[in-house]
């Protein structure tokens, strides 16, 4: 890295910084330089390709070892590995992660869930491990549709246990097997599941303090205005250095049923 | 038995002499109405002093035994009662006993159309949601079955002795 006007000399592991005039050219092999610098622009995260290979590499091999239920493995945002797996396997798979000597994902981090309403699964239950002994993490999909049940994980995982709730509540996915799967956010006598697509913003009663009755009623929601959707799209372009950034694209490592891909 | 109170921890200012936080178990405040102290298979404990025996429908003011044998056998006549009552109530809670109870979905469908909010849970649950909900000063009456498997603590092992005046006797197989 080579550089010439340098005004600030940073070198990792110390914590202060010599502050040089202009015309000094001190450079250690590891400095971050902040002007006039040859490299590409830092904002955009630089994809390790040894990492994302050997990330791929512990995706085939989850693969091999439960091949009933891993359906496809793939590599988002060039380093994080996903693999989907039918409903059926999430617990098994999920045990496999857990408790297998090379996979170790001891800790859940989170279920997530996702809405897609013009698939015929329309959910999709999203679980995301993390393994404190190899310092990874790794991300679990699968699919259900709004009337069938999903196993619970929670003998896998306890931790488990609010968030099932919290998938049951805002989307309506049923968890079997769930010690206690009732409401956790919304008020007791709510009606609906407020993160599913067709759930509209404003939602579908409001409460307000009666003076008559003296007591909190439950009314269907009445919009003072017009609901407003605001168009955010600037004229202007706003990051002129991503031009030629090419979009999302899905890419086949191989022939077989897995690959890296953008999304 | 399994114990539902409530303690609400009300801290004092430091600037006093007694430097003392306050506590109140809820159950314990009688302006609130009547709660749930503990439930066991046979029945519900009050904080009136009173016992239950049998599925019970609990108002804030009364409560009355309910006449339904398990959580199946909910029918528009059993639940007449909650929706004919003046002022209406808010949420309806529900206790089917045992985890596994369903309402019939029918029911739940009649309920919506009387605009009555229901919150069917367990009886375990349920009875802590009656308490809280009372607590807070809403409109909510309960109607619960008494579960027939629940957990056990040694606290309540212990409170049934204390109550029972048996507190020193050893027992092999404590009967709850």
């Amino acid at each position: 890295m080579a550089a010439s006007g340098l005004h600030l000399l940073v070198l990792p592991g110390k914590c202060c910084s010599s502050f040089l005039p202009s015309k000094s050219p001190i450079l250690s092999s590891n400095a971050i330089l902040r002007y006039n610098t040859t490299e590409s622009s830092p904002t955009i995260k630089k994809v390790d390709a040894v990492a994302t290979s050997s990330l791929m590499d512990f995706g085939l091999y989850v693969a091999e070892c439960m091949p009933k239920y891993v359906q496809k493995v793939q590599i988002v945002t060039g380093n994080e590995l996903e693999v989907l797996v039918a409903p059926d396997g999430i617990v098994p798979v999920l045990h496999f992660l857990k408790d297998h000597h090379q996979c170790q994902f001891a800790s859940l981090a989170d279920i997530g869930a996702m809405d897609v309403p013009s698939r015929e699964n329309r959910f999709e239950i999203i679980y995301n491990l993390l393994s404190l002994r190899f310092n990874s993490r790794i991300r679990v999909k699968s699919y259900t549709d709004e009337l069938t049940p999903v196993d619970s994980c929670y003998e896998v995982f306890k931790a488990a246990d609010w968030y099932e709730r919290e998938i049951w509540d805002m989307y309506g996915v049923f968890f079997a097997n769930h010690p206690d799967l009732r409401r956790i956010l919304t008020d007791y006598g709510f009606e609906g599941h407020p993160f599913r697509k067709d759930f509209p913003l404003t939602g579908y009663v409001e409460v307000r303090y009666d003076d008559e009755v003296k007591r909190v009623v439950v009314e269907p929601v009445e919009l003072a205005q017009e609901f407003r959707k605001f168009d955010l799209s600037s004229p202007w372009e706003t990051f002129p250095n991503l031009r030629t950034l090419p979009a999302g694209t899905e890419e086949d490592l191989k022939a077989t049923q897995t690959g890296p891909a953008k999304q | 038995m399994g114990c539902t109170s409530h303690f609400t921890v009300v801290p004092r200012r430091w600037l006093n002499d007694t430097d003392k936080s306050t506590m109140t178990i809820v159950n314990q405040d009688t302006s609130l109405g009547i709660l749930i102290n503990s439930y066991s298979r046979a029945g519900f404990r009050l904080s009136n002093g009173m016992m239950a025996i049998g599925p019970i429908a609990i108002f804030p003011k009364s409560v009355l035994s309910w006449d339904v044998n398990t959580a199946e056998d909910i029918n528009e006549e059993s639940l007449s009662l909650f929706y004919t009552l003046e002022p209406k109530i808010d949420i309806l809670v529900i206790g089917v006993g045992n985890p596994g109870q369903q309402v019939s979905s029918k029911i739940i469908q009649y309920m919506k159309e009387k605009h009555i909010s229901l919150e069917i849970s367990p009886t375990e649950t349920a009875c802590a949601t009656y308490n809280f909900l009372n607590a807070e000063g809403r409109c909510v009456a309960g109607a619960l079955i008494p579960p027939t498997q629940y957990r056990i603590s040694e606290d309540d092992i212990a409170s049934t002795k204390r109550r029972n005046r048996d507190m020193m006797k050893v027992d092999d197989f404590p009967i709850v």
